[in-house]
């Protein structure tokens, strides 16, 4: 309860302090202040997703089907997160560029990264079969995370994108001045709480259901 | 693990490894050159960079000179508004297709700042 309106209030003053705190970017005026949405958004997708992965492995090792609620809560969350990204994405294209959607390498990357988890769940609602379905998507969830980190680190990187890169290696640095930096910060781990929250209220709901389940079969 | 279940996740990997090897290489490069641009009818997006003090007002719009990546350098007419930072040394991408010697953009996209910093008041700009 506590941690709820900490996160909260948190996640309020963010949001005051992308619009107050933090100065207008260069180059990109007002609209660069959507960077404190869009790339946390896209940032807990790939944790949900690396989530979902790690569980999906725990599933094969030891056949404990909560293992399986887990990967399936987190491979859930992180489509909404990836989503999310994909449409403050669109806005801010639109803002900054002048169009919603150009295929950019980013743009095209995610909507491949939306497919292959889009075939996941796919592939779930498919098999009828408890543990069939857990040992088949724990599989095929493993194989899915591999095109994470080509899809979202290698291919804007080798290939020409609009996008900036936000961590420049040679100069090992990051490309924001201080105040953006903080604001920055707070609000991946905003977001990271925000994912946490979401995780445990929707795992809950999971469990309950599948013991309204079990139960329903055993008055049949 | 079933007979089954294997050739059904043999099959899915393929067709998923098939469509990123095909996809990757066209997909992930929507930019080309004036050079590819001048082959097709299509709309095109062209990469390149705006050359500085060339842009010039027209009666419904600018036109202002770009260089591409082979170093070609092509007038582009822009209808409507070009954005602010289009002479700010990045890269820019056009949107459309030739006209004649020109080439006829819709859109005008200028690649996001490697860095983000604090807009600067005008009174420290004239420093």
């Amino acid at each position: 309860m506590a941690a709820k309106i900490i996160l909260g209030i948190w996640l309020a003053a963010v949001i005051i302090a992308s619009f107050v705190y933090m100065s207008s970017t260069q180059g990109l005026g007002e609209t660069g202040r959507i960077i404190i949405y869009h790339v946390p958004a896209a940032w807990i997708a790939v944790l949900a997703y690396l989530m979902a992965t790690v569980n999906s492995l725990g599933y094969l090792r030891r056949h404990a089907i909560r293992l399986d609620r887990k990967a399936k809560v987190s491979a859930e969350l992180g489509t909404v997160f990836c989503l999310l990204a994909t449409v403050t994405g669109a806005i801010w294209s639109k803002a900054a560029w002048g169009l919603y959607w150009n295929w950019d390498p980013r743009q095209t990357s995610i909507v491949v990264l939306l497919l292959v988890y889009g075939a996941y769940f796919a592939l779930r609602s498919s098999i009828a079969d408890e543990d069939r379905r857990a040992r088949l998507s724990a599989v095929y969830a493993i194989f899915a995370f591999l095109t994470v980190p080509f899809l979202v680190f290698i291919v804007p990187r080798v290939y020409f994108s609009l996008h900036p890169d936000l961590i420049n290696i040679k100069e090992r640095s990051f490309a924001m001045d201080r105040k953006m930096l903080v604001v920055f910060f707070s609000s991946l781990l905003g977001f990271t709480g925000l994912y946490a929250w979401l995780y445990n209220i929707r795992l809950r709901l999971e469990k309950l259901l599948h013991r309204a389940e079990t139960r329903g079969e055993k008055h049949r | 693990m079933k007979k089954y279940d294997r050739a059904v996740l043999v099959l899915l990997l393929l067709v998923f490894a098939a469509g990123i090897v095909f996809s990757a290489r066209n997909a992930m490069t929507p930019y080309v050159t004036f050079a590819e641009a001048r082959k097709t009818d299509r709309t095109v997006q062209v990469k390149g960079l705006a050359l500085s003090d060339s842009l010039t007002a027209l009666a419904d719009g600018y036109s202002f000179q770009m260089e591409d990546d082979n170093g070609e350098v092509v007038r582009v007419l822009v209808a409507g508004s070009v954005p602010d930072n289009l002479f700010a040394g990045e890269s820019i991408v056009v949107t459309g297709k030739f006209s004649g010697p020109d080439f006829a953009a819709a859109q005008v996209l200028v690649k996001c700042p490697s860095k983000y910093e604090a807009e600067k008041h005008p009174d420290e700009i004239r420093k």
